[in-house]
């Protein structure tokens, strides 16, 4: 029997494009180790941003702003500017090979959609956890 | 599985004190990829893309111009580097290794590969595939409508090749008529000259004859396309805009047609 991803589905921590990249982190951490927090306008998914991508928004060592400076920017600018809106989007019938075969292929963490509607995001953590499954079976 | 089958023998190995900058070049070219960290011969860590990412220049401009190039460019492998990859044995199976990558716990060492989660993923697909195999979702089927006894009898094999496969699979069938002769303007409807009234009406005749050949219990996945003008180019254009992973052809696989077909599609074509 083809296994698909509703299994995998854990719930999306999600935010407006005008929040900040301080609030996106602060949903990824409440959402207890999530990859990814979903960007969502009128119901509707409008882009990713994920751990990686609030990593490398964060200056390097070499900045000359001071850990405050640092702090005010991160809590004014919008999500909208780092997010990525080429999504690639599954289905809940989507088959776990094919979110497997996405995911190796660089292109998640994956957005769930039925319809309209966000239900889910798959990411690593989510197919990681089907390997040790599929293994220990 | 063990995870000595999985694993890259010949991962790169950089210094720790090398430049990030050339690191993350390294890693550029395998998205997937992960390079080890050795310091004066001991395994100091590792470096994934992201880690590259996170350590380097922001991605926001406005954050970015704060950044003194002189620095950014002194940034070394061991500034970003993860000090605490996942440690396991050759001998360890991919689910204690899923296991230890998502919960963390380390042991003991000797650097003989790299596993990263894209080797894992690219495991669990094959697996998946050999117990379901991968199903196709949307075919063409490619038939022509006047045509000699003979064509009409390989357009005919086509066709039921096509439609076994579609049920076989539960897939979408797309059955596409290139008509030489038909105005592109009327084939995508758009408005069009005086003659356009005998083109409509060869277009309609031409759906309706589609639509006889496909039987009954086949209708509710199979749609009709016609297009105008070149054979081949009807068939890549129809093959692109249905998103078809399979195109089915009658006529030998060295007719013009179906050579020129099989270089220049961008899925597998199967000439009967």
């Amino acid at each position: 029997m083809t296994r698909d991803v509703r299994s995998l589905l854990r719930p999306v921590p999600a935010v407006e494009p005008t929040a900040t990249l301080e609030d996106a982190e602060a949903a990824l951490r409440s959402s207890g180790g999530g990859e990814a927090v979903a960007v969502v306008h009128h119901d509707r998914l409008v882009g990713l941003v994920t751990a990686d991508d609030l990593a490398a928004a964060r200056p390097s060592a070499a900045t000359t702003l001071s850990i405050g400076e640092v702090r005010g920017a991160l809590a004014r600018i919008p999500v909208e500017s780092i997010m990525r809106r080429d999504v690639a989007t599954i289905v809940p019938d989507t088959p776990i090979a094919e979110a497997a075969r996405l995911m190796r292929d660089g292109r998640g963490p994956l957005a769930v959609l039925a319809g309209d509607d966000l239900v889910g995001l798959v990411g690593a953590a989510e197919l990681l956890s089907e390997v040790e499954r599929e293994e220990s079976r | 599985m063990r995870i000595k089958t999985l694993m890259r023998c010949s991962s790169g190995i950089v210094e720790a004190r090398e430049s990030l900058a050339a690191a993350a070049m390294r890693l550029a070219s395998d998205p997937g990829g992960c390079l080890v960290v050795m310091d004066g011969g001991r395994l100091a860590g590792v470096l994934t893309p992201a880690d590259a990412r996170a350590a380097g220049p922001s991605t926001v401009p406005c954050l970015a111009v704060h950044e003194l190039p002189a620095f950014t460019s002194g940034l070394t492998v061991a500034d970003a580097m993860r000090r605490d990859p996942v440690i396991v044995p050759p001998d360890a199976t991919s689910s204690d290794v899923a296991h230890a990558l998502r919960t963390r716990v380390a042991d003991s060492v000797e650097v003989m590969g790299v596993v990263t989660t894209t080797d894992l993923l690219g495991s669990l697909v094959e697996r998946l595939e050999q117990e379901t195999p991968p199903r196709l979702s949307r075919l063409l089927v490619a038939v022509s409508l006047a045509a000699s006894p003979g064509r009409r009898r390989s357009m005919h094999t086509a066709l039921d090749v096509a439609l076994d496969i579609t049920r076989r699979h539960g897939a979408m069938l797309t059955l596409l008529h290139v008509m030489r002769g038909l105005s592109r303007r009327v084939a995508e409807g758009l408005p069009a000259g005086v003659e356009a009234d005998v083109q409509r009406w060869r277009l309609a005749e031409a759906r309706a004859a589609l639509a006889r050949l496909v039987p009954r219990e086949d209708r509710s996945t199979t749609r009709v396309d016609v297009r105008a003008g070149d054979v081949v180019e009807g068939v890549l254009n129809s093959a692109a805009t249905t998103g078809a992973e399979l195109i089915v052809m009658g006529g030998r696989p060295g007719a013009a047609v179906v050579r020129e077909t099989i270089r220049r599609a961008p899925c597998p074509v199967l000439a009967t």
